[in-house]
């Protein structure tokens, strides 16, 4: 009995030291948060969704505007990228592997699996108020997502719960069509104040119902479809919520984010490191006009675009800034053009901080768009010269009448050209430019001829990485021409 | 010697059983037999030292007794009857009583290594019964060089283990690798370290002269016992233990100074002129001041400026004994190793207490207790770069600079010294300045307790029930203080103090039932273990700038601006069973299986209980006949042995849960705290295993006194885990992943000698030789070659890849180098692809950061009472990109910093081929001397082979007549020189490792005067 008594102790000293079961083995960290101790409650599904929005800062002042705006005829085809990387794309010889596409091809799966989490995760978590929000929410990113990437990829995987390690390397590309039908019916979904978004202007930064509306818009008409675009636009004209600002200078000021003129943006903060707007400060090095004076990069602007502006159109220099000062020497450089519609009226915290927001869906959008339907309707549509002049005389230019526009499609020309001023610096140019066709004819005139246009280059190439880790083409294909 | 205390302790211990013998009884039957009478004497070791607690047997009977503390025995014997003297660390003699001269017997050193017992992990085992690759240094040999830390003893000592030097400053650690690398990263191939059983210590926490043994588990069979943290070998150290018998007291002590040595003479400032007085060419030109001193023939030497003599010196004092039941010791020691850069030192204080006792025949308890405190002094990260850097033309006093310039006057006095020293540079100030306690302190002191409570029961007969619990902790703080006028602040910034904890904490309760029987031919000994290890790591920081005052890191509130701050816990726990059985038929034939099943929190659910077996065989061929009919081999043994063990180091705590981290979001002008994921978590990760096979031969031959041990092993560590691409719908780019393979494979020659013995006079040798080869693979996502990272399957795990240095382009070569934009005298880097031009294309393997093979000689003479021995330490194979040439201490290619005179540069007079032409510069990419990039960095590969003499230790002892006077038993002078011959064509401060960082201190001789005594 006593060999037993002593067993029996030793093990009870075993558990009395180290209360000894599988528990022990199931640690998760306490300085840190893991996937283990996460997405526990109401407030942390909050806080992974805002993760989710975090993502969109450096996606949108920075990859976005390389892929779009380089890539157009407003920005010079030679002058001003740091390296044969970014040369590429202004000159349609970008390849697969070019880091601009994989960046963005990364960051909008990130924000995806971000998304998808939170709506995975939420569904455990017993109902709470803002449950319906916080999903429509993910919804929505999740949508803005598919619309970048299909537009800049065309067939991409379309994976709408987490993937595993194993499942990732069977996930292929869903086709383009398909993708888009998924876009718009989501966007369309929760445009239906049902469904938890805010029905309420005034709820800043998060998208809204009108949110919702303005990007079923634009995916539709990204499509070609006016029709199904065209409820979506009215019902934000419809709400009396927005306005387009009657200066132009006042759109692009920190003060005014925000405000009436915007359905929704991508928001910034220079009081918080690491969360300001980086675009502002693309801009020559030691330039006396830019606050700060910018970092490297200079985005130049094309000749193109500088000589097109009408005579008096004040917003030429609200967007661009035509020559600079050198803070080193005092040197002025003449006709070295650069963008200064973000960093013109307003301050940074640093040179790389700025508080501007940029904006995703402008209302003008909204009205031009819609002014282009009408016009695909009827012409002349009073309504669409209505709203082209509204834009043009907060310009400070003369109007256009059906004397100067004589047909439906002199209109939609003016209209499209119109844009191409009125949104100059953001990220329209291009994608008008494919939604209408006539990227080939504006392009190739545009292009020099050492660097010429290509309709191929309307797509990104797949990533090389992406193709190489699946490495199977039955499953991961390349698009033409890369 | 200490050593011999311990000795004493352990034929005490054997004394011991005996008590269990009725003695009187058989002294009883053998007088009805023989004709008794009483024999006397005493025993010495060779030089006439009085040897106490020598067990002295009538053969063949039970009869015994022991020799006294001052050597002398006394038994009852008959005329026919042979007497033998045994004891530990000494060959047995055998007398036959009938024909003896003299009663007083010498004893030879030396032992029969079969009888000695190796830890295996969880028990221990005789040599003869061993079928795995484990080695053992005993006291002696540790504590022979006097060595500061521990684990520089094992330094060619044992084959299989490569000891490195990492830094020469006081009191630093060692690199330690035990066959070869088994990951890409250093942090996660090095041994498991057992102090006294406890898992996770560090080796560097113990007094070299507190250890009893260090056996050392190469071989995955024995490392098998430890599972998932076996895959790097065991390094188990094993304190010295109290035993029964008179008490003991030791002193063991030396005093010694360390010179700076083996450092390469630096250029004189005329020297330096002369090579770059071209200043349109070098560009930075010479300022009146330096002019000055080159005209005045005065050359600086800053080395010598921030360097002293310096004292290294250890106490220790050690007391045990016992009563028949109980039994203890104690001791204390002191270290000191002073810098030979001023301000510079490391000190340790080690307290050590254990106590055993037998509670009742079944029943035992013990507690040991280690208590270490540690404080290493470092002072500036700059001191011995900035001398190093500082042109030779410099002046450090400002008031012997008589040309001022303007960054001079600027600056003015900084006490007595010239901030800028007179010289053109704003990267390089006074090192003066750096050592200055008031300017740069930084200091890590820390306090560890290893202690360890155990009961041991017999349940039944051979069945016994230990359960021990042990606790370690570490307690370390590093405080660090930069004035004004460091380097990093540049006389300008307000002085910055900083302070780190941290708290290392881990617990293990091991539960062991362990059996041994012997049943006619066979015997088995089984183990069987329930362990639980738990870990806890607490840090904390802070960092502040502008401080008013001088409070170095203990006012940190007073800096006006907190630079950083912060907290963190990690904590991990493994759950183990283990069972292990030795079975041996006739003593011949040996078995040893073993198994062990670790449960480990840092792995997900599904995959968190691994299972490591292993299984060894072994045949004493030297108790065959056919072999015993050869009459050569006293001892011949063949083992084989497979085993897999994991490595624990290879996922950190959490690695496979993903982590969350914080990120921001504006909503209108609020910014809103975000959490999200920032890795892909893989539950399907497991420990890398690493499958070893080994096979050893054990030898002694009867002809000639010379014994040893020969193994070859291969090791494949396979899951190793690699960050692994995957595709980005998971959102994300790549996740750890089990995926690379590294390979292993080497052998090991250990050999004992005597190689001549007669009258008073022994020398005898042991010999290490340690040759691995190590490749990798396989690597992530299938590649070949993964040049980024500097992996290459089927080369060396540390393969170096760049460019291929060929020689100087020679006069007569004009043509030829032409070809490249060169001339002769630049350097000529090999033309891969033949398209003569040299870029990135041309890259290749050009050496490996391993060694092709070390081996360490230790040769010992004794001629009466005295002693000598030295020891030879050689490393072969091994290559570094040379921080003495490549920019760090200074920048062959330019004028900058000051360099060694003994660089063979080409002239047109002197055809050199292994350095360029400093007018010219190395050549390619650039005509501006110092970028040239690409030759040059090809240059700096080199072979870094040594021998060193590691040292020559001379001894004596005072004979035994002395020492009854002083009423001593043992009293031992010695001398010792460290460090005094280093063979080497690597310029560099010590080619042992890549000197040449920042943070470092000069290779130094030092010599030291000890005494060994034993009371």
């Amino acid at each position: 009995m006593k060999k037993f008594r002593i067993l029996f102790y030793s093990l009870i000293i075993t558990t009395v030291f180290i209360g000894c079961d599988e528990e022990d083995l199931d640690l998760a960290p306490i300085s840190q948060l893991t996937t283990g101790n996460f997405y526990q409650s109401s407030i942390q599904i909050d806080q992974a969704l805002t993760g989710a929005y975090s993502s969109l800062n450096s996606l949108y002042d920075e990859m976005m505007i390389r892929a779009a705006i380089w890539r157009g005829d407003n920005s010079s085809q030679t002058q001003g990228y740091a390296n044969n990387l970014e040369l590429n794309i202004s000159q349609y010889n970008e390849n697969a592997g070019s880091q601009v596409s994989t960046d963005i091809w990364n960051t909008c799966y990130s924000i995806i699996n971000r998304v998808n989490i939170v709506i995975q995760k939420s569904e455990d978590i017993e109902d709470y108020a803002q449950k319906q929000s916080h999903i429509a929410q993910a919804r929505f990113l999740r949508a803005l997502m598919y619309y970048e990437l299909v537009r800049h990829f065309g067939d991409v995987p379309l994976v709408l719960k987490p993937v595993g390690l194993e499942e990732s390397f069977t996930v292929g590309r869903t086709a383009l069509a398909e993708v888009y039908a998924f876009v718009t019916s989501e966007f369309e979904a929760i445009s239906n104040p049902s469904a938890g978004l805010s029905s309420n202007q005034n709820d800043k930064g998060r998208p809204t119902i009108y949110s919702a509306n303005g990007m079923a818009a634009k995916a539709y008409i990204q499509q070609g479809n006016y029709t199904s675009a065209k409820p979506h636009l009215k019902s934000i004209i419809d709400s009396g919520k927005f306005s387009m600002q009657s200066d132009y200078a006042e759109l692009f000021k920190e003060s005014n984010d925000n405000g009436p003129h915007v359905v929704f943006s991508i928001q910034y903060d220079k009081t918080v490191a690491g969360m300001g707007n980086g675009q502002p400060q693309q801009v020559p090095k030691m330039a006396a006009e830019v606050p700060l004076n910018g970092v490297t990069r200079k985005q130049m602007v094309s000749d193109d675009l500088w000589f097109s502006y009408e005579t008096g159109d004040l917003r030429r220099d609200l967007t661009i800034q035509n020559g600079w000062t050198s803070t080193e020497d005092g040197e002025f450089v003449a006709d070295d053009r650069f963008w200064i519609k973000y960093a013109k009226n307003n301050s940074p915290a640093t040179f790389q901080e700025w508080g501007v927001d940029i904006p995703i869906v402008r209302y003008t959008d909204v009205k031009m768009l819609y002014a282009e339907i009408l016009n695909s309707e009827s012409y002349p549509s009073a309504e669409a010269f209505s709203i082209l002049n509204e834009v043009r005389t907060r310009a400070g230019l003369a109007d256009l009448t059906s004397t100067e526009l004589s047909s439906q499609s002199s209109f939609l020309d003016a209209i499209i050209n119109e844009r191409r001023f009125e949104f100059a610096g953001e990220s329209n140019r291009w994608w008008d430019l494919l939604r209408t066709g006539k990227d080939e004819v504006v392009l190739s005139a545009f292009a020099l001829s050492a660097y010429p246009y290509s309709s191929v280059k309307r797509l990104f190439g797949i990533p090389e990485a992406e193709i190489l880790k699946v490495n199977d083409p039955s499953i991961l294909s390349q698009n033409p021409g890369y | 010697m200490t050593s011999k205390l311990n000795k004493s302790k352990i034929i005490n211990m054997k004394q011991f059983n005996y008590k269990i013998v009725p003695l009187v009884f058989a002294l009883i039957i053998t007088n009805f037999v023989y004709a008794q009478r009483t024999v006397s004497g005493i025993v010495t070791d060779e030089s006439g030292v009085p040897l106490p607690g020598v067990n002295v047997l009538v053969k063949g009977t039970e009869s015994g007794t022991s020799t006294d503390f001052d050597g002398n025995y006394s038994i009852e014997a008959s005329e026919s009857d042979f007497l033998t003297f045994s004891f530990v660390g000494f060959l047995d003699k055998e007398i036959e009583v009938s024909k003896a001269e003299s009663f007083n017997i010498s004893l030879e050193m030396g032992s029969d290594e079969l009888e000695e017992v190796v830890l295996t992990g969880y028990g221990s085992i005789k040599k003869r019964d061993l079928t795995g690759a484990i080695a053992q240094i005993k006291t002696e040999v540790i504590q022979r060089a006097n060595p500061i830390q521990a684990a520089a003893s094992l330094q060619g000592q044992v084959a299989g283990v490569v000891v490195t030097k990492t830094k020469s400053r006081p009191g630093n650690d060692f690199d330690i690798n035990i066959r070869g690398l088994n990951n890409f990263d250093d942090e996660k191939t090095r041994p498991l370290v057992v102090v006294d059983g406890i898992m996770g210590a560090n080796i560097n926490d113990i007094n070299p002269g507190d250890i009893q043994t260090i056996d050392v588990l190469k071989d995955a069979s024995s490392t098998a016992v430890y599972g998932a943290r076996g895959a790097n070998g065991v390094i188990i150290v094993t304190t010295k233990k109290g035993a029964s018998g008179k008490p003991s007291v030791s002193y063991n002590g030396y005093y010694g100074v360390k010179t700076k040595a083996h450092i390469p003479d630096l250029l004189s400032s005329k020297q330096f002129y002369e090579l770059y007085k071209n200043e349109d060419r070098f560009g930075r030109g010479f300022t009146a001041q330096e002019m000055y001193n080159i005209n005045n023939g005065i050359t600086t030497d800053f080395l010598d400026l921030v360097t002293r003599d310096a004292i290294q010196q250890n106490h220790t004092i050690s007391v045990s004994g016992g009563s028949d039941s109980t039994t203890y010791n104690f001791s204390a020691g002191k270290q000191l190793e002073e810098g030979l850069v001023s301000n510079a030192d490391y000190g340790r204080l080690s307290l050590n207490a254990g106590i055993e006792s037998k509670v009742s025949d079944k029943f035992k308890v013990g507690f040991t207790a280690y208590v270490t405190e540690n404080e290493r002094n470092w002072g500036s990260t700059e001191a011995v770069r900035s001398a190093m850097r500082a042109r030779p033309t410099g002046t450090p006093y400002f008031d012997n600079i008589v040309e001022p310039n303007k960054r001079d006057t600027n600056f003015g006095p900084v006490g007595d010294l010239a901030f800028y020293m007179g010289i053109n540079d704003s990267q390089v100030i006074n090192p003066l300045i750096e050592i200055d306690p008031d300017n740069f302190q930084r200091q890590r002191k820390s306090n560890s307790m290893i202690a360890n409570v155990y009961l041991e029961y017999e349940l039944f007969p051979d069945l016994k029930l230990k359960t021990s619990y042990s606790a370690y902790t570490n307690n370390q703080r590093e405080g660090e203080f930069r004035g004004t006028y460091t380097k990093s602040r540049k006389g300008s910034r307000s002085p910055i103090g900083s302070t780190i904890q941290n708290k290392a904490s881990n617990y293990t309760v091991d539960n062991t039932l362990s059996y041994t029987k012997q049943f006619g031919k066979h015997s088995i000994d089984a183990t069987a273990l329930f362990s639980v290890f738990e870990e806890y790591n607490e840090s904390m920081n802070i960092g502040v700038e502008d401080l008013p005052y001088s409070s170095l890191w203990h006012s940190l509130g007073t800096g006006a601006t907190v630079t950083s701050y912060g907290s963190n816990l990690t904590d991990y726990s493994i759950v183990s069973y283990m069972g292990r059985v030795n079975y041996g038929f006739d003593g011949k034939y040996l078995i040893t299986i073993t198994g062990r099943r670790d449960g480990a929190s840092q792995l997900a659910d599904g995959n968190k209980w691994a299972f490591f077996p292993s299984a060894a065989i072994g045949w004493r061929m030297s108790d065959e006949s056919f072999v015993q009919e050869l009459g050569v081999f006293d001892n011949l043994k063949l083992r084989a042995s497979y085993g897999e063990v994991g490595n624990n180091a290879s996922i950190s705590p959490y690695a496979t849960q993903s982590n969350i981290f914080q990120t921001f979001y504006d909503f209108g002008g609020n910014p809103a705290l975000g959490y999200t994921i920032n890795s892909l978590a893989n539950q399907g990760v497991v420990w890398e295993r690493s499958k070893e096979i080994n096979f050893g031969l054990d030898f002694s031959l009867s002809i000639i006194k010379l014994s040893g041990t020969v193994e070859y092993y291969k090791r494949n560590t396979e899951d190793l885990i690699l960050d692994d691409k995957v595709p980005n719908s998971t959102g994300f780019n790549n996740v750890l992943d089990n995926v690379g393979e590294i390979e292993n494979s080497g052998i090991e020659v250990s050999l004992n000698s005597v190689n001549l013995s007669k009258g008073d006079f022994k020398w005898s040798s042991n010999l290490t030789f340690t040759a691995n080869d190590d490749k990798v693979v396989k690597l992530a996502g299938g590649l070949t070659e993964d040049i980024g990272n500097k992996r290459f399957v089927g080369e060396s795990v540390r393969a170096y890849y760049s460019y291929k240095f060929e020689g100087i382009w020679q006069l007569g070569q004009e043509a030829e180098a032409a070809e490249f934009g060169q001339e002769p005298g630049q350097i000529r880097i090999r033309d891969l692809n033949g398209d003569k031009k040299i870029n990135s294309d041309d890259r290749m393997i050009v050496g490996k950061g391993t060694p092709d093979w070390t081996a360490g000689l230790r040769n010992q003479f004794n001629y009466k009472n005295w002693d000598m021995s030295f020891f030879v330490y050689t490393r072969q194979g091994q290559m570094y990109s040379n921080a003495f040439l490549n920019g760090t201490y200074g920048d062959i290619a330019s004028d900058r910093y000051n360099r060694s005179a003994d660089i063979d540069y080409w002239t047109p007079d002197n055809p050199s081929n292994t350095y360029f032409n400093p007018v010219t510069g190395p050549g390619l990419n650039s005509k501006n001397e110092s970028k040239g990039g690409t030759s040059r960095v090809g240059l700096s590969y080199q072979l870094a082979d040594f021998v060193r003499i590691s040292d020559v230790t001379m001894g004596y002892s005072l004979p035994s007549q002395i020492l009854s006077e002083l009423g001593v038993s043992r009293f031992r002078l010695y001398g010792q020189v460290q460090n005094p011959f280093v063979f080497t064509d690597f310029l560099s401060f010590d080619p042992e490792y890549n000197s040449g960082g920042n943070d470092d201190d000069l290779p130094a001789l030092t010599v030291l005067f000890g005494v060994n005594i034993n009371f």
